[in-house]
């Protein structure tokens, strides 16, 4: 039986007030800035610039970039939402995980 | 040892080990031990994205046409960086409104629209469809060459293979058995499916594995690691072609399939249930954002390094790229490897199929089955009662004809180029949903109608761009549909729609599509009213970034009995479940539950949100509204006392504003009054004191003027005597009117003035010689105290020497009439100079030190009061409008001992 959804707390991480201080505001504004900075350097016209047949560590630099470019993103978003985030309250233990009635 | 049997049975056991997996994660959760509660399972399960299509297609892709299938695991990441304002937010809305699909989310958010969920579920099976068939035909496929171990082969080879030989076959049985199984445990499909969601996790780490396992062999077993590898693949010119650019399709192909895929991974129904309606809890999107990114990039390390290890081992290219993770591990000889690797690309099958069909089941079953049904007179007649078991026996049909159908579609089409690409086709069918969904949840302007118009032109588009050309090119349309469009309309080619020519086919279709899409959803809703449940629906969705957990709107108002609540209840959850979530509801708020006594508003709003996990929101807002008597929707009256009171809150808003002013108007009015008040008693005074001080001297004149006038025999001594004092008050008389006309002069800034810089000393000096007759003439002694290397003070010289002069009078006038003593000193500090005119006379009475500085305000104290007043009251006046003017101060201080110091400072 899942609760009555007006009855489940509030499960923000933390639990955080909605305004532009809360979780939407700090980890929301790198979140935007990560978007848009991954999507500058993984589209044209910057991509572009790493095609040819260029090697580095005898590896294709295209290869090499695109990877390091997603790692890195990763890690931010890693950092971003584990640091940023405020962690969410550990007493909130979501009911919709009871078994059936 | 790949005898067809040992294939078979590793078939069938891990099958088998995914059933006791997905039979365990339901046991524990009916245990109360849920495994899925935990955001590595749910990261996990959100991999089913990968599916034969990444395990095999990945690597057949790069393998002719380059780089450009990374973009597809690109987009993804993307869009999890924006995981706060998209998936978070989309989990709590479905989660709050027990959405049980994609068709039900966008169905509830335009006002629980059943039209707009039933196009969107038709659209969805059309567009998913063959890509169910075609992870069967990759299942085919990669068993078919296994078992043709140590020889490879391809199938296309070997002619069709009969039914009942057709491993795809018998997955899409097992699949359909396992699908209904774990996939319709429960009525309620906002419900978790624990089971099937751990068995997708853990087919997500299977799968991962076995790619791994090959990338790792390829590259260190068969090469000595990735720059070995590279270099041999650089030496043959079309594999380092592959290896250093973009895809065959360029930039924009590259830049089409990162929107396409960012708009999959919400978009796709089989994404929306393991991301959104599977979530156990929203925190554990958090976790997800970055885990899942990580899953992509661990998949997709090695599929380059595969690609150019297969090119390199059939150097003849005889052998499908889309088979190198198999051919390779075969062509070695390295058989359990080739088995496993097989294994892998079954578990990548399997768990989109299982998602995907329950997704499309759900679907079906919620939003075009039980919307027609209950609408239908005879059906509503025939069947009054538990509708549980019916509604599950449609679901497991459904799953079981979806399964059928994308075999069947395998089949006939087989190797046709429709199925080959149909993935993409798949993609850009479902981003078709893009804007309506997303529109939906940022905003609140967006209406049925503009979802509507968007969905139907872009699903027209993508199927007149992308459909038709492709079952042209497979032979079932004549081709010169696509070389000279439709009837020989040349700018109709749907491949160069108004002659956009030169651009790659999926990225022309995408373009058009959304632009159509984009621009009906928005002038659609733009030009339409929506109606009042739509807006509130809309309210509903789009506040959710900004208040998460906040309390849904209840538009009921009840008019319905409990009983007939439950009846309704009961019909769809069954008797059981209907009961326990009376009584569960009643536990938590105030509610009596008797069968005939009336329900409340939330407990109405409470049955329907029961009801939408069940049959979709559309449906329960409908079956409620049949036991709500009266009106069926009473959110207009709703609408209207919101609308009301928002207005009556507004104006009352105004109104405290308006009297705020008001009150601030009437005390600035009040202060002015008074001041004006206070001008006009000061002009009175003024006058009266002017005509007085007059009258004084005229008094006077007039008096030694009629004496001299009636007495001409006076004597001489008298008479000058009288005349000296004519003379003496007419010169009294003209220096008041000087002094007045200077003051009024002053005040009203007409005076001009002469600043220049001065020494102030020798200015001390001046007005002292210029002093000292009158004080000789008094008997008092004037000193000078200057201190050494004075500043130099800008200021007006003959000015100054006035204010000099009459302090220095002043001061001889009132000193100590014995031994009089006026001291003048100046001296420096404070960036001010300082100068100082003491006496050592009666001193000022402290009420009158700033009294005096007044025109006409004369110490009120000593001899001045008593004797007729020394001056005219005017002197100091001046003093001060003058040092003011100079910007300096002046003040007047008791001295210690007796009499008083003038003081004033000049800035330096």
């Amino acid at each position: 039986m899942a609760p009555d959804p007006a009855q489940i707390p509030d499960k923000s991480p933390g639990g955080a007030p909605p305004d532009a201080t809360g979780r939407a505001g700090r980890a929301g504004a790198f979140s935007i800035s990560l978007f848009l900075f991954a999507a500058l350097m993984l589209l044209p016209p910057i991509v572009t610039l790493v095609e040819g047949e260029a090697n580095l560590f005898g590896l294709p630099v295209i290869y090499l970039y695109l990877f390091a470019i997603w790692i890195a993103v990763v890690a931010l978003i890693y950092l971003i939402s584990e640091r940023f985030a405020p962690a969410p309250d550990p007493t909130l233990v979501p009911e919709d995980a009871a078994p059936d009635a | 040892m790949l005898q067809g049997w040992v294939i078979f049975i590793a078939s069938v056991a891990y099958l088998g080990l995914l059933f006791a997996i997905a039979f365990w994660g339901d046991k524990r959760a009916d245990q109360g031990r849920s495994v899925i509660n935990n955001p590595y399972i749910y990261a996990l399960s959100m991999a089913v994205f990968c599916t034969s299509w990444t395990f095999y297609g990945s690597v057949g892709r790069a393998a002719t046409s380059g780089l450009d299938f990374l973009p597809i695991y690109l987009g993804p990441t993307l869009v999890l960086v924006l995981w706060p304002y998209v998936l978070e937010k989309m989990v709590r809305i479905s989660a709050e409104n027990r959405i049980t699909s994609i068709a039900d989310f966008i169905a509830s958010r335009y006002g629980k629209s059943l039209y707009l969920g039933g196009l969107v579920t038709v659209i969805a099976i059309f567009g998913i469809l063959p890509y169910i068939a075609l992870q069967l035909k990759a299942v085919s496929t990669s068993f078919t060459v296994l078992i043709q171990y140590p020889e490879i082969v391809m199938p296309r080879n070997l002619g069709r293979v009969p039914l009942f030989q057709d491993t795809a076959f018998f997955v899409a049985l097992i699949m359909a058995l396992f699908s209904i199984l774990f996939g319709t445990r429960h009525i309620d499909a906002s419900e978790h499916h624990e089971g099937m969601v751990v068995a997708i996790a853990f087919e997500s780490v299977v799968k991962l594995a076995a790619f791994l396992a090959v990338g790792l062999y390829v590259t260190f077993g068969l090469y000595d690691g990735f720059q070995d590898l590279f270099a041999q693949g650089g030496a043959v010119p079309h594999i380092s072609q592959l290896t250093h650019h973009f895809g065959t399709g360029g930039y924009a192909q590259w830049s089409t399939l990162m929107v396409l895929s960012m708009f999959a991974i919400i978009c796709l129904p089989r994404q929306f249930q393991v991301a959104v309606v599977e979530n156990v809890n929203p925190a554990h999107v958090r976790k997800a954002a970055w885990l899942f990114p990580l899953y992509l990039i661990l998949i997709n390390v090695f599929v380059l390094p595969i690609a150019v290890g297969g090119l390199l081992q059939f150097p003849d290219r005889n052998v499908d790229a889309d088979t190198f993770v198999l051919t390779v591990a075969m062509a070695n000889a390295s058989e359990g490897l080739a088995l496993f690797a097989y294994i892998g690309g079954l578990s990548a099958a399997t768990g989109m199929l299982i998602v995907a069909t329950i997704a499309l089941s759900t679907m079906f079953c919620n939003d075009l089955v039980v919307p027609v049904l209950l609408r239908l007179r005879w059906f509503q007649a025939r069947f009054t009662g538990d509708l549980t078991a019916f509604l599950l026996f449609v679901r497991r049909s459904a799953i079981l004809f979806v399964l059928i159908l994308a075999y069947t579609y395998m089949r006939l089409i087989g190797e046709s180029y429709a199925l080959v690409t149909i993935g993409l086709v798949s993609f850009a069918a479902a981003a078709q949903f893009a804007p309506a969904l997303l529109g939906g949840i940022f905003w609140k302007g967006g209406t049925k109608a503009g979802a509507m118009t968007g969905l139907i032109l872009g699903t027209l588009v993508w199927l007149y761009t992308l459909v038709l050309p492709s079952f042209a090119r497979s032979g079932w349309l004549p081709i010169e549909f696509i070389d000279q469009g439709p009837f020989a309309i040349e700018f109709l080619k749907p491949y160069a729609l108004f002659g956009m020519d030169g651009v790659d086919h999926l990225s022309h279709s995408l373009f058009w599509s959304m632009l159509v899409n984009i621009g009906g959803f928005i002038w659609g809703s733009l030009l339409s009213r929506p109606s009042e449940l739509e807006q509130l629906q809309a309210g509903e969705f789009v506040r959710k970034l900004d208040t998460p957990g906040a309390e849904p709107v209840t538009t009921w108002r009840g008019s319905a009995s409990v009983g007939e609540l439950r009846e309704v209840l009961a019909r769809f959850l069954g008797d059981g479940r209907a009961d326990a979530a009376l009584v569960d509801f009643a536990r938590r708020n105030p509610v009596d539950l008797h069968p005939l006594a009336e329900a409340p508003p939330p407990l109405v709003a409470f049955a329907e949100r029961q009801l939408a996990g069940v049959i979709g929101a559309a449906s329960a807002q409908a079956m409620v509204a049949t036991v709500t008597k009266g009106e069926v929707v009473s959110t207009e009256d709703l609408m209207r006392i919101i609308d009301e009171t928002t207005q009556v809150i507004e104006y009352s808003h105004e109104l405290e504003e308006k009297s705020r002013a008001l009150e601030e108007t009437t005390a600035e009015l009040r202060a002015a009054n008074e001041r004006l008040k206070e001008l006009d008693r000061m002009k009175d005074n003024f006058i009266t004191t002017v005509g007085h001080e007059f009258r004084t001297p005229l008094t006077s004149i007039r008096a030694a003027g009629e004496i001299l006038s009636d007495n001409p025999a006076l004597p001489d001594a008298e008479r000058d005597r009288f005349y000296s004092v004519v003379v003496a008050e007419t010169q009294r008389l003209t220096r008041l009117i000087d002094q007045l006309l200077d003051l009024s002069k002053m005040e009203a800034g007409d005076l001009e003035w002469n600043m220049a810089p001065l020494d102030i000393g020798g200015v001390i000096d001046g007005a002292v010689a210029a002093s000292s007759p009158l004080a000789q003439a008094a008997g008092v002694r004037l000193d000078t105290e200057l201190s050494e290397g004075l500043p130099g003070v800008v200021a007006d010289r003959d000015r100054l020497i006035q204010v000099l002069v009459n302090l220095i009078s002043n001061a001889v006038k009132f000193c100590d009439p014995a031994v009089g003593r006026v001291r003048i000193s100046a001296e420096a500090g404070d960036g001010v100079v300082t100068v100082s005119v003491a006496d050592n006379g009666s001193g000022v009475a402290a009420i009158d030190r700033d009294r005096i500085f007044e025109r006409f305000q004369q110490g009120s104290s000593g001899e001045s009061l008593i004797n007729k007043p020394k001056g005219t009251g005017l002197g100091l006046a001046i003093c001060r409008e003058i040092v003011d003017r100079f910007g300096g101060r002046i003040w007047v201080e008791a001295r210690e001992g007796r009499g008083s110091v003038f003081r004033f400072t000049l800035p330096v």
